[in-house]
């Protein structure tokens, strides 16, 4: 219930292209105080990248630290940092030795990415017709039914999920494979891009169904009835464009979320992806690796509130984008 | 929620009761209401009608399945410890730390949205370009971060999760704040010279209540789900403390083994969120919120 | 009058199922409307109109208890939710929320013969455009490229009666078509709906609280009250002597009938029953200063008379 409708006002004769101009310069002084922000954060947190369990001598963590620059003022670290990131380089990981972080993410962003559009799209197809099929059957079985699941579906955390998934398709059934990952076979997507897909289908079909109970109330639906139309024509044509509105905002941090990918999903499948970076190199104090995560994630929500917010004037000719 | 045409300001208890009566008058509500009063008078007396400890190791009875027959009545883990006071003892935490963070979030969302919105204009502005840069951030990277800082106490933890989780709280405040700013009850409020924090709070905050409450009823699952999270990262409820999402995550690497240590707390955690979603959703049908 | 009725309504009664016991909306209303007439329903608000006119286009929520009889002269079986929006067509309250916001205009009117004509897209349009000419839109081809934003309210509600015309109708439902307008397109509206009357022979039964906006329209009147037809009468007789006293309240409300529309009509005094209250007596006892003992007692009968009157009450004003 965390969708707020974006407040699009923009003039209506702007341009697209000059709208689209002016809220890609927007976005950049967001970005970097998200990037100051996570910067300054991360380096307040005790303890450092090479601190272990068993504690490394101290003129070896010296060395390590003059190699990786980390001897030098904050300040000056951040400074050229910033300047790296200009250029496009997220630096060298401090945990993943001979990796930069650059190309951690270009090979992993590309199976979380296509885990989490696979989900997305499942998701919003499959919630936004449930979420139909329920508001038309209002107050009877199939919604009570909708209801219930969907928050059982919420509720189930996905590392439940995903190992009960498993073991019946997997373990019990033999249809799936458990574990394993050869980006070739869709018989290894299944079990991960229904784990990951079933809480966003779930959440849309809830929104789709509040929000079409509502439109179905509209005036201009009971137009639309009086007119002779048929069901179809009238759910179809007249009343799911307003009612996938709320929908459209809740896309944008969905999508960041799952295309960022999932920790308990690739950890437990056995994915390549980058689901774990964010976590670990919090953990482990990756400045660099989280830092590279949180402008991957931020850059996305960004980029599709952007998205978002041209996909509900397209859906609602009354909204004007204004910059 | 509509305020009289009078300009006074909505008789708060008038409203209350009407939302009340709409409330019981609900089946679902009722059957959610006791769903969560029963778990929670369980959870509160329930491990003192058992004589196992939650921390109490029964070498004799490793892993036993659920039974009346013994006293181990829900069964027991791979350490043979009493899972119905375990699941109960972490019922009374995954509730507690829910509430906890969800009380944080409301108390920093209100003020900071009832400021914003009533403040308007470039205070306005910019605060809510605060909230977006936050909002631009991955709440997990705060929390790992957090938990480092709080990891052992649980319950400062869960409060500061709900320190950084108050944005969609503080955007529904500030809306409803806009909408109402104008109202005739504030303007006559302005008139008879009341300060603007004695109008905030005596005034404003009472009159956007409404939606806030439904908001916390979806928020206290939320955080119970991500205290599950957490627990399956190791960074939430440390052992040999027990929550929902601890007992959870240790059930699944037992799932093929020992079915009951997953179902039975998970089971519990079902019923604790679809109570929540019906109320929560019950209570947006009774003070009339709309979609949030 | 002498024309074969096109819809008969027959002891029509609407009842919502709630929780605190069914409500009432419409209770025991018959009329007629003859062929390409004009036949006026006036109340206050709550008194079960808009009630009316969706039992009668068949759009009440499938929840709603539904007895008596509706039959509708153009439909096989006489049920007109068959042939809703093309030989019965309706005009709503609220021109700025029954157009669709997202749909142009064009689109939305075509569609109508689409459907009901299997009309070509491109005939559907022309038909729109000439449609939107008759009712007086200035650039019909450029407002079915618009959206219904973009129109003023006069605008829509014309939009909203063109679109009711496609087909046309043997019978329009226009339920308080005027009322969200401001004074002057108000009599605009009024005169197209007239002119279209006499050019398209369809019948209307014109729906208002503002007896004004019915007077220069309907031939007959029905004034309806707590969702009961009180009193029913040609219109000249109706105003000349009014015999149910709510009739005579309401005409005393309005100024002149023939003079200029009011820009709002004075009021009774009392509030309408609502549609949850029930009565022994007449349901209109508690405002009427005539009303004794009998009238809170036992509701009167409805007595009909052969000029064409009606109407229900102990104690009718002199003729």
């Amino acid at each position: 219930m965390s969708t707020v409708r974006p407040v699009v006002t923009l003039g209506r004769r702007m341009p697209l292209i000059r709208y689209l101009l002016f809220r890609v310069l927007g976005a950049i002084p967001t970005l970097l105080a998200i990037v100051t922000i996570s910067f300054f954060l991360i380096r307040f947190a005790p303890a450092g990248p090479f601190d272990r369990a068993r504690a490394l001598p101290a003129d070896v963590v010296a060395n390590l630290d003059a190699a990786y620059g980390l001897d030098r003022p904050l300040w000056q670290q951040y400074t050229s940092y910033l300047r790296d990131l200009a250029h496009g380089d997220f630096g060298p990981s401090f945990r993943y030795k001979d990796f930069s972080v650059t190309e951690l993410i270009r090979e992993g962003f590309p199976v979380s990415a296509t885990l989490g559009a696979i989900a997305i799209a499942i998701a919003l197809v499959g919630g936004v017709g449930v979420g139909v099929v329920a508001a038309l059957n209002h107050g009877r079985f199939v919604d009570h039914a909708t209801i219930g699941l969907s928050v059982v579906a919420i509720a189930v955390p996905s590392f439940v999920l995903l190992p009960a998934l498993g073991l019946l398709f997997g373990i019990e059934l033999h249809w799936l494979p458990v574990a394993g990952w050869d980006p070739t076979s869709i018989r290894d997507y299944v079990l991960p891009v229904t784990t990951l897909c079933l809480p966003p289908l779930a959440y849309i079909a809830r929104l789709t169904r509040a929000s079409m109970i509502e439109v179905m109330r509209s005036a201009y639906v009971r137009t639309a009835f009086a007119k002779g139309l048929p069901l179809r024509t009238i759910v179809l044509k007249h009343a799911l464009r307003p009612a996938l509105i709320p929908v459209a905002s809740y896309l944008a941090p969905a999508v960041a979320m799952t295309m960022t990918g999932s920790l308990v999903v690739e950890t437990i499948a056995g994915l390549p992806g980058i689901g774990r970076y964010l976590v670990q190199g919090a953990l482990n104090r990756d400045y660099t690796l989280v830092l590279g995560m949180v402008i991957v994630y931020s850059t996305l929500l960004i980029a599709m509130g952007l998205v978002v917010d041209l996909l509900i004037a397209a859906l609602d000719p009354r909204i004007r984008l204004e910059a | 929620m509509n305020p009289p045409p009078d300009g006074r300001a909505p008789r708060a208890s008038g409203v209350w009761r009407d939302a009340l009566r709409r409330l019981g008058r609900s089946r679902a509500a009722l059957g959610a209401a006791s769903a969560l009063a029963f778990l929670v008078v369980l959870a509160i007396l329930g491990p003192h009608l058992n004589p196992n400890r939650y921390d109490a190791i029964d070498w004799s009875c490793i892993a036993m399945p659920p039974g009346l027959e013994h006293a181990h009545w829900w069964g027991t883990d791979a350490l043979g410890r009493d899972l119905f006071v375990r699941t109960l003892l972490g019922t009374r935490i995954s509730l507690a730390v829910g509430l906890l963070a969800t009380l944080v979030s409301l108390l920093v969302g209100i003020v900071y949205g009832a400021v914003a919105g009533y403040a308007g204009g470039s205070v306005d502005h910019l605060m809510m370009r605060v909230i977006e840069i936050l909002a631009g951030l991955p709440l997990i990277f705060f929390v790992i971060l957090l938990t480092v800082v709080f990891g052992r106490s649980e319950y400062l933890l869960f409060a500061a999760i709900g320190a950084i989780g108050w944005l969609t709280m503080a955007r529904i405040v500030r809306g409803q704040t806009l909408a109402i700013r104008e109202r005739e009850f504030i303007q006559a409020a302005v008139a008879t010279g009341a300060g603007p924090v004695r109008i905030l709070f005596r005034h404003v905050v009472p009159n956007v209540i409404g939606p806030v409450i439904v908001y916390a009823t979806l928020t206290v699952p939320q955080i119970i789900l991500f205290e599950s999270f957490l627990s399956f990262l190791g960074l939430g409820i440390q052992e040999p403390q027990a929550s929902l999402g601890t007992l959870i995550a240790s059930g699944a690497s037992e799932m093929e083994s020992a079915p009951w240590m997953l179902l039975i707390p998970s089971a519990v955690l079902a019923i604790l969120l679809i109570s929540f979603h019906l109320l929560g959703d019950a209570l947006r049908d009774a003070l009339d919120v709309g979609d949030l | 009058m002498s024309a074969e009725p096109v819809l008969v309504v027959e002891d029509l009664r609407v009842e919502h199922p709630g929780r605190g016991g069914a409500v009432e909306a419409v209770r025991d209303v018959s009329l007629s409307v003859g062929a390409g007439e004009c036949v006026g329903i006036v109340g206050e608000s709550g008194s079960g109109k808009t009630q009316l006119c969706l039992a009668l286009m068949g759009l009440l929520p499938p929840s709603a208890r539904i007895d008596g009889a509706v039959r509708f002269a153009g439909a096989p079986g006489g049920a007109a939710r068959a042939v809703r929006g093309e030989r019965i067509a309706m005009v709503f309250q609220d021109p700025q929320t029954a157009l669709t916001p997202h749909l142009r205009i064009g689109s939305q009117m075509s569609e109508v013969l689409v459907h009901h004509r299997r009309s070509s897209g491109a005939r559907a349009r022309e038909a729109a455009r000439a449609m939107l000419a008759r009712v007086g839109i200035p650039d019909p081809a450029g407002c079915l490229r618009r959206y219904p934003h973009e129109l003023s309210g006069g605008m829509r509600q014309r939009v909203l009666i063109a679109m009711s015309l496609l087909c046309g109708p043997q019978l329009l439902v226009a339920d308080e078509p005027t009322t969200a307008l401001d004074v002057t397109v108000q009599a605009q509206v009024l005169e197209l709906l007239a002119r279209l009357r006499r050019e398209q022979r369809m019948a209307i039964l014109l729906v208002s609280h503002d007896l004004a906006v019915v007077a220069g329209l309907a031939a007959r009147i029905v004034v309806m009250y707590a969702g009961r037809v009180v009193e029913e009468a040609p219109a000249e007789a109706l105003f000349h002597g009014p015999r149910h006293p709510y009739t005579a309240a309401l005409i005393a409300c309005a100024p002149n009938a023939d003079g200029p529309i009011p820009a709002r009509m004075a009021t009774l005094p009392g509030q309408p029953p609502g549609a949850a209250e029930r009565f022994t007596g007449c349901p209109f006892a508690a405002r009427c200063d005539r009303s004794s003992e009998r009238c809170r007692r036992e509701p009167p009968p409805m007595t009909a008379f052969d000029d064409g009157r009606r109407f229900a009450c102990h104690d009718p004003l002199p003729a």
